[in-house]
């Protein structure tokens, strides 16, 4: 295949702590098992912008996005090599607390999964679980997060409700707000919206823009158009490799590598 | 396997060059009633307002391409390279159609007696028409080099002729005549440019400025 990346970032000059360097891939490469997933991964992910991850099903994208959180530790055929820097930690090293990783990066899902708990259970589990407040801090931390995720006014006066009484894009709302409990850098969201209709899609996607302002989001999506809508950086993915890297507007209107202009254009996948 | 994208950008593409033929025979005949003192105001402005309704066609269906089919890189660009180009070939029309109606406006008027350079000029701004259709033809991005050439000598013919028409011993209606067609003929041959820069970002990706 034609390897041609076209990085947005100057990787090559990459020094550790940079700081608008978030999350920086440098030849990264996973396996499962035997199976290459991901095949020398380098590139430099902004801090407060959104940053799509895109590409045909099994090309890697959702795995690239777990191991921002390390999240792929979990499989037991799963092998990584390489680095992967979180403000200029290398957060594969040895001697690193996965949890600590992990604390400082939420997780959004395709589908909605609240706990089988109340509203406010479910934003209070992780700051709880952490240890971060009790009592009036905590409620402090579940209106602040509620409120971060634009849930608060309609959840106000029923935190005790059962959360899986919400709609979809509420549940998923509340997903972000539970991720944003725990005061994460990094959201990490993977095909948030597919299990949504249009209107709650373009909530969510009106949460990831104001999300931007204080957190560094990364987003797996098939839907082209929600790339193109909101995000200031595209990654094309093929077979496990980052084809291209560039601006979204590049991306999607003049993209320099063949593949990316068959992907997008409809040509394949 | 073609798209169904592609079914609808070869729609476009076939009702712009439509539309080009119909602005070089607009501005044929505009041409021959100018210098052969024939009235042909009438046919031009048909031709002309079938010229305009087929722009609006194009950009009703490449609106209705963008919002069916939200297309992206080539497709995306040749779509926006199509509305615009849409236009330029409508000002062929219009400024054809103007040419005629000099006539209307001022009654007959004298001929100059040497009107080489303003033949030149005609000829030099309806190639640049014609290579601008046989870019949007091809889709060839590289004809805009050929054109280039050729509008930079328009550029000079239109001043050559200004400076004739500024010295010249003739009646203010034949100055006034003769100053509004090569007017438009200087513009029609920046339109042919501005095609042609279209189809070389449609193609290209890159944005390319003769002007």
């Amino acid at each position: 295949m034609e390897r041609n990346y076209y990085v947005g970032q100057d990787v090559q000059g990459f020094i550790p702590g940079r700081a608008q360097d978030k999350v920086v891939f440098r030849e990264l490469n996973l396996w499962y098992g035997d199976n290459h997933v991901l095949k020398d991964i380098n590139i430099a992910i902004k801090s407060n912008i959104i940053t799509a991850f895109m590409g045909p099903s099994g090309c890697g994208k959702s795995t690239l996005l777990r191991c921002i959180d390390r999240m792929n530790d979990i499989i037991e055929i799963c092998r990584v090599e390489g680095d992967l820097y979180i403000d200029g930690k290398n957060i594969y090293e040895n001697n690193v607390d996965v949890y600590e990783v992990r604390k400082r990066v939420g997780m959004v899902f395709q589908k909605p999964n609240p706990f089988p708990k109340s509203i406010y259970d479910n934003i209070a589990y992780g700051p709880k679980l952490h240890k971060m407040a009790k009592g009036e801090g905590l409620d402090k931390i579940v209106e602040n997060s509620l409120l971060g995720a634009a849930l608060w006014e309609e959840v106000k006066d029923r935190l005790d409700d059962s959360a899986l009484g919400l709609s979809g894009g509420q549940q998923q709302r509340l997903c972000i707000a539970r991720a944003l409990s725990i005061n994460p850098d990094i959201i990490l969201m993977d095909e948030p919206c597919s299990a949504l209709d249009p209107i709650a899609t373009q909530k969510i996607e009106s949460l990831m823009r104001q999300l931007k302002e204080n957190y560094t989001v990364v987003l797996v999506t098939h839907n082209l158009q929600q790339a193109a809508r909101v995000s200031e950086m595209t990654a094309f993915m093929y077979l496990g490799e980052v084809i291209e890297f560039d601006s979204t507007k590049d991306i999607f209107e003049n993209p320099k590598n063949q593949l990316t202009e068959n992907y997008i254009t409809g040509k394949f996948g | 396997m073609s798209r169904p994208l592609d079914l609808g950008i070869n729609q476009i593409k076939n009702l712009l060059i439509k539309m080009g033929q119909l602005a070089d025979e607009t501005l044929e005949l505009a041409l021959q009633g100018f210098f052969e003192k024939q009235d042909t105001y009438v046919r031009t402005k048909a031709w002309s307002n079938t010229i305009l309704i087929l722009a609006e066609e194009v950009e009703d269906r490449a609106t209705e391409l963008l919002a069916l089919h939200q297309p992206m890189a080539t497709d995306l660009r040749t779509l926006k390279a199509y509305i615009k180009i849409a236009y330029d070939l409508e000002r062929y029309g219009r400024y054809a159609m103007d040419i005629s109606d000099i006539m209307n406006r001022l009654g007959a008027w004298e001929k100059l007696e040497d009107e080489e350079v303003f033949k030149k000029l005609a000829d030099s701004s309806k190639k640049c028409v014609d290579i601008s259709i046989e870019t949007i033809r091809s889709m060839n991005e590289k004809l805009i080099w050929e054109l280039s050439k050729i509008e930079a000598e328009t550029d000079i013919l239109y001043l050559e002729a200004l400076k004739i028409l500024s010295d010249v011993d003739a009646p203010s209606k034949t100055v006034v005549a003769y100053l509004l067609t090569i007017r438009y003929l200087e513009r029609i041959a920046d339109h042919s440019s501005y095609v042609s820069e279209a189809i070389s970002y449609a193609v290209t990706g890159k944005r390319i400025a003769l002007r």
